[in-house]
């Protein structure tokens, strides 16, 4: 059952993963596009520049707020293409199935699980093959293994939140966005006016997203590994 | 303003020398400074109490000044420093300055009359309200309420690293040309420093991260015999720095008032690859030839070398910053060993030691994260397998 459902997945998702497999590949090598010639080997470009280790992290960093971009962007694109054939077809297929509901979700996570590591996998290729074709000045180092793997548990996380939110209805959905809307209003709103009541500064100081921010992007939040290092040469 | 707080300033002096005497015992030394002590524990109630009064009088002309141009506001001690900002936001303005403020009132106890001049101007809301703060001289931390909770703090941060350096006695050693104010403050990021220390091909940055201290006094610029030249071990090295640093300048017409003596040195070192032209250019000759001042071309820049400072600061604790500002005479290194109280190789070792502990780590979390995230994975399957979807026909 398992190889149906994850070949009609491939099949509702793979023209839409194709950007985002050609990014993967396309990432590191842009990343160390500036970086031809290593400082070690002293030899000037033919435009006067040379290439420092400053000069190598510059352009790796400027890069790197890409990669944790493209996880969350492949990951909520594959949750939602997964479901694209269920919506349109108002669930009549799945319905069909001799399966529970739980088990026919479960294997559809599961194949988006596994096409995603497609992406990856052209990821992981990429930054072997970009790492490869630059000499890395002295004092630095590719972690082109350790950036995939961050890059793997990036788009899990990100996929399994928008699968979660894509296997509801419109209907929770919207009730999902009103909630957050609220909270966010009444998070950053009334905190500064109960604590100017209140006298109590800690209550006016709190501040609802920074607080949701911090929490969820920091351990043991579900998106710490988005704040992790993304830089595919460091030192 | 003044001549309030010149009167109150005669007030001062005026109980400090009342029944002042001339020391009775003569000749002994050890005797004349035990009197000595004992007379000033005397006066200490007197001050203390000449300064409780200083503060009513200045309160009382700032509410003055106040009412006459109508702006409520609040005005908060923070240890030494003065914050003033809208009626109301004082209690706030106390919570985000207190933890910042304890980490460097330790460093500046016994200095605290320095920053009397200074006045923090605090608002963190919604609009610009106007506040009435007057000092010699007055930070700004105003921020509007959409700027997160660390941009606060780091405002705050930045302002007393300011008002610090701005309180250190213009000297010889050159301190301010050496260090940049930011640096100054304790617990700063140290993991730029491990990475300038890295990355800039220098021999100085990476023989001092392998261990060897006295290359560290080099990279910090603190070297007893200043051989800039030689911070890049190889004439191949020394000719892509200058590449680096001279040549595009050089090109776009840069520094024109320096191009002849300067463009023949680039040329010397990058066409006719003389070494004497590169390691003369790197030395910082151009500096040193023109301008009186010292030099610090060194590997490291004013922002981390400042960190060295903080690190002494930090090790020397209860006033460390005034042993610091008391010797302005002394070179840079001598003053930052007086001000930890311990040798100067010891600052350094431990410097050091915080470098290497802030080292970045491009594998952070790795191990950590996957336990946690599976956790997080299985809740969101709950969460789908929950849909009600099917229920509904």
């Amino acid at each position: 059952m398992f190889r149906q459902i994850l070949f009609v997945t491939w099949k509702a998702t793979r023209f839409g993963m194709i950007p985002f497999i050609m990014a993967a590949f396309g990432l590191p090598l842009l990343s160390v596009q500036g970086v031809r010639h290593a400082a070690a080997a002293g030899v000037p470009l033919e435009d006067g520049r040379i290439t420092t280790g400053a000069e190598v992290l510059e352009w790796v960093t400027e890069w790197s707020h890409l990669y944790p971009a493209l996880a969350l962007a492949l990951g909520a694109v594959l949750a939602l293409l997964v479901w694209n054939w269920d919506h349109r077809g108002t669930h009549v297929y799945p319905l069909s199935l001799p399966l529970p509901r739980w088990k026919y979700v479960l294997l559809k996570m599961g194949a988006g699980g596994v096409l995603l590591l497609i992406p990856v996998g052209v990821l992981w290729l990429g930054s072997l093959l970009a790492v490869s074709t630059v000499e890395i000045p002295d004092g630095l180092r590719a972690y082109p293994t350790a950036i995939t793997f961050r890059f793997l548990l990036a788009t899990l996380i990100a996929f399994a939140v928008f699968f979660a939110l894509a296997a509801g209805t419109i209907r929770t959905a919207v009730i999902l966005l009103i909630v957050w809307i609220a909270l966010v209003f009444l998070g950053e709103g009334v905190p500064p006016i109960l604590g100017g009541l209140l006298d109590m500064p800690r209550l006016s100081r709190f501040h609802f997203l920074d607080w949701i921010l911090n929490t969820s992007m920091s351990w043991p939040g579900p998106f710490e590994v988005f704040a992790g290092n993304w830089l595919l040469i460091d030192v | 303003m003044s001549k309030n707080r010149l009167g109150v300033n005669c007030l001062v002096l005026a109980f400090l020398f009342s029944g002042v005497e001339p020391l009775t015992a003569q000749g002994d030394p050890g005797s004349q400074a035990e009197e000595l002590g004992a007379r000033i524990e005397a006066l200490r109630p007197l001050v203390d109490d000449a300064a409780r009064r200083v503060e009513v009088e200045e309160q009382a002309y700032l509410d003055s000044v106040r009412a006459v141009r109508q702006i409520p506001q609040d005005t908060v001690m923070v240890g030494p420093f003065k914050v003033v900002t809208v009626a109301g936001q004082g209690p706030l303005a106390r919570g985000f300055f207190e933890p910042h403020v304890a980490k460097i009132a330790p460093i500046i106890r016994g200095s605290e009359d320095l920053f009397q001049g200074h006045v923090w101007e605090f608002f963190y809301g919604w609009g610009g309200k106007p506040i009435f703060a007057e000092g010699e001289e007055v930070h700004h931390v105003r921020l509007s309420r959409r700027h997160s909770r660390e941009r606060v703090d780091r405002s705050i941060e930045e302002s007393l690293a300011i008002a610090l350096y701005q309180v250190l006695p213009a000297d010889a050693a050159g301190f301010r040309k050496w260090a940049t104010a930011r640096s100054l403050f304790p617990e700063d990021d140290l993991s730029r420093v491990y990475r300038a220390l890295a990355f800039n091909h220098d021999l100085a940055g990476v023989r001092c991260l392998e261990g060897e201290l006295h290359w560290c006094w080099e990279a910090v610029g603190l070297a007893n015999v200043m051989e800039v030249g030689s911070y890049w071990d190889s004439p191949v090295q020394r000719r892509r720095l200058v590449e680096s640093r001279y040549l595009w300048p050089y090109r776009a017409g840069w520094e024109s008032d320096r191009v002849g003596v300067q463009g023949s040195l680039v040329r010397g070192c990058l066409h006719l690859e003389d070494d004497r032209a590169c390691a003369l250019l790197l030395s910082g000759y151009l500096w040193k030839s023109e301008r009186p001042r010292p030099d610090y071309s060194a590997p490291l820049r004013g922002s981390g070398r400042g960190t060295l400072a903080a690190e002494a600061f930090r090790i020397g604790g209860e006033g460390s910053f005034g042993r610091f500002i008391s010797r302005p005479e002394d070179s840079i290194r001598d003053r930052i060993a007086f001000a930890a109280g311990v040798p100067a190789e010891t600052v350094m070792a431990a410097w050091m030691d915080r470098v290497h502990e802030s080292r970045p780590n491009a594998q952070a979390g790795l191990l950590r994260s996957p336990p946690t995230l599976l956790l997080w994975l299985l809740l969101m399957i709950v969460f789908a397998t929950r849909s009600v979807r099917w229920r509904l026909g």
